[in-house]
């Protein structure tokens, strides 16, 4: 654990009866990061969450959180979660429920900064029932920005909201984060990831099998993506070096190249007379289903043992 | 005073804490109309049908005071069981209680406000009993008498928050309320406050005994010279001695789900 260090795993695992959750994972995040955890559903993401905010027991390893055991007050007092729950008391107005999270913290920040923080203007009256999916999610929240955390925990922070309240709820959560605090996000939007992460941290059956910037993921599978409908045949892309990774499906080609433009005039010679020519820069989404396909995890499960 | 002023600062923040959530978890209740119904109502009707509308005879001094009692105990046991025990469950399963639990407040503040706000309830149900009671039936129990019952059955809501509590991490968050509903009838029933000790059949009486239901009225039938006479000790030591165990056991059964999935 260095002073830079916010959470330090080491080779933790965590089992729920025979179902292993987390194996040996060895993780550091460092302060003021933005680290993005995606996979698949019980691929470990919200137990590493839980683990880290103190809610669940390890079964080995060890994991510190600013260099303070998991749920030690010191470290509660400098972390915000927002947990994906459906438990809030419906009864209680937003403004009842600010004022009690207030009173958890020395220093919390004021009714009117987390209601404009969470753009709960004109909300404060309402009782948490009355609310809708996304307005209830701001209040999550407002909740977790209370005491002015260094460290924020999100859960799934936009699921709920319209395409207008998500964009808006990434810009509150950039904004609050800026350059000193650290981010750590579970999620399964990969847009959410990219625009919010500059670490991802891919899980698949408890164990880490990337963890990269998103460009760099992306430049895994190639930077660009050139596709066609077109005759030529995909082996003889093989000995080209640029690209990295080939599919073919219904009589579309779909290449993932690091420099595009030698590649293209190569697929233009082999057909001239192609179709439906696109290139355009590989997504995040491409390289995170060419990372969890079956034939990577394998190779990954290989190479880790 | 260098010692001294964090001991202060940190205990004004506690009390701070413990305010908040107390005036909280009432105004909760409060807009619960499930909640203020049932644990309201439930024993006030009781004491209205009972102790009012129904004449039973010559004993009716007596039994205006029993029933006062009895309907008070009922609302303590209800408060307690389904107010402290089935709404924890609840909120642990729906994930509040883990919220609270990764955030600063001390837990056990968020139990002590809990069982505040059934033993304030309590006090509620009795004070509204009591009014009744005075108002129209002239009930003789004395200024002294009427607020020492309120005193001892507010307090003894708190083994039956234990209960509760075990009933709720024992069951589970959607199990909790069907367990405790089937325990209370049977509580009331064997504990002498429905239907009077005196007029139960003996093998009931000898399990009467065992609940705390018997114990927690006994220590109110002594405020008006109707109990069966046992010391004051032996009822303090049973209740004390359900709610340790049924604490304890319920930390056990926290601590083991808190390892597999809930918070």
């Amino acid at each position: 654990m260095t002073d830079e260090s916010v959470v330090d795993a080491t080779n933790i695992t965590k089992s729920y009866g025979d179902v292993d959750a987390l194996i040996d994972l060895s993780l550091r995040i460092s302060r003021a990061s933005r680290c993005v955890l995606l996979g698949p559903n019980g691929a470990g993401k919200s137990t590493f969450l839980n683990l880290v905010l103190g809610a669940l027991k390890l079964d080995r390893g060890s994991l510190s959180i600013f260099g303070k055991t998991p749920g030690h007050i010191s470290a509660r007092r400098r972390i915000g979660a927002m947990l994906q729950i459906s438990g809030i008391p419906s009864t209680l107005t937003v403004r009842e429920h600010l004022k009690l999270f207030q009173t958890y913290y020395h220093k919390p920040l004021s009714q009117a900064e987390l209601v404009r923080m969470a753009r709960l203007e004109g909300l404060e009256r309402r009782t948490y029932g009355s609310l809708s999916g996304g307005q209830q999610q701001r209040l999550n929240f407002a909740l977790a920005l209370c005491g002015n955390p260094q460290f924020l925990v999100l859960d799934e922070p936009s699921t709920s909201h319209d395409v207008e309240a998500r964009i808006a709820m990434w810009d509150q959560v950039d904004d609050f984060i800026g350059a000193e605090r650290t981010l750590l996000l579970a999620s399964h939007n990969l847009e959410e990831a990219e625009r919010l992460g500059d670490r991802i941290i891919i899980f698949h059956n408890g164990r880490v099998v990337a963890d990269a910037s998103p460009t760099k993921l992306r430049s895994m599978i190639g930077t660009t993506e050139i596709s066609a409908h077109t005759n030529a045949q995909a082996e003889v892309f093989k000995s080209n070096k640029h690209v990295k990774r080939i599919k073919q499906v219904n009589g579309y080609l779909r290449l993932y190249v690091a420099e595009p433009e030698g590649t293209v005039s190569q697929l233009l010679q082999l057909d001239p007379g192609l179709k439906n020519l696109a290139v355009k820069p590989a997504t995040l989404q491409d390289a995170y289903l060419h990372l969890l396909s079956p034939k990577r995890i394998d190779e990954h499960y290989r190479a880790s043992d | 005073m260098s010692i001294i002023a964090p001991v202060i600062e940190r205990s004004l923040h506690f009390c701070r804490i413990l305010l908040a959530e107390s005036y909280t978890e009432f105004l909760k209740c409060l807009r619960t109309p499930a909640f203020a119904s049932a644990i309201l109502g439930f024993p006030v009707i009781i004491y209205l049908f009972c102790g009012l509308v129904i004449d039973w005879g010559e004993t009716i001094e007596r039994s205006h005071q029993f029933w006062i009692i009895a309907t008070s105990s009922i609302g303590a046991i209800g408060t307690g069981m389904f107010g402290f025990g089935v709404y924890v469950a609840n909120e642990r399963g729906q994930g509040w209680l883990l919220l609270k639990r990764v955030s600063p407040m001390p837990i056990f503040v968020y139990f002590l406000a809990k069982a505040l706000m059934a033993v304030a309830f309590s006090v509620l149900i009795s004070c509204i009993i009591l009014a009744i009671g005075h108002a129209f039936v002239a009930v003789q129990l004395s200024l002294v008498q009427s607020s020492l019952l309120v005193v001892v059955v507010s307090l003894s809501t708190i083994p039956y928050c234990m209960i509760g509590l075990l009933c709720g991490f024992m069951a589970g968050p959607n199990t909790a309320h069907a367990v405790v509903n089937v325990l209370y009838l049977p509580l009331l029933l064997l504990g002498g406050i429905v239907i009077p000790y005196d007029i139960l059949p003996q093998f009931v009486q000898s399990i009467a005994t065992f609940t705390p239901v018997f114990h927690s009225s006994q220590l109110a039938f002594k405020l008006i010279d109707a109990s069966l006479g046992y010391p004051t000790i032996s009822h303090l030591l049973v209740l004390a001695a359900y709610s340790f165990v049924c604490v304890s056991l319920a930390g056990f059964f926290y601590v083991r789900e808190k390892a597999r999935t809930f918070g």
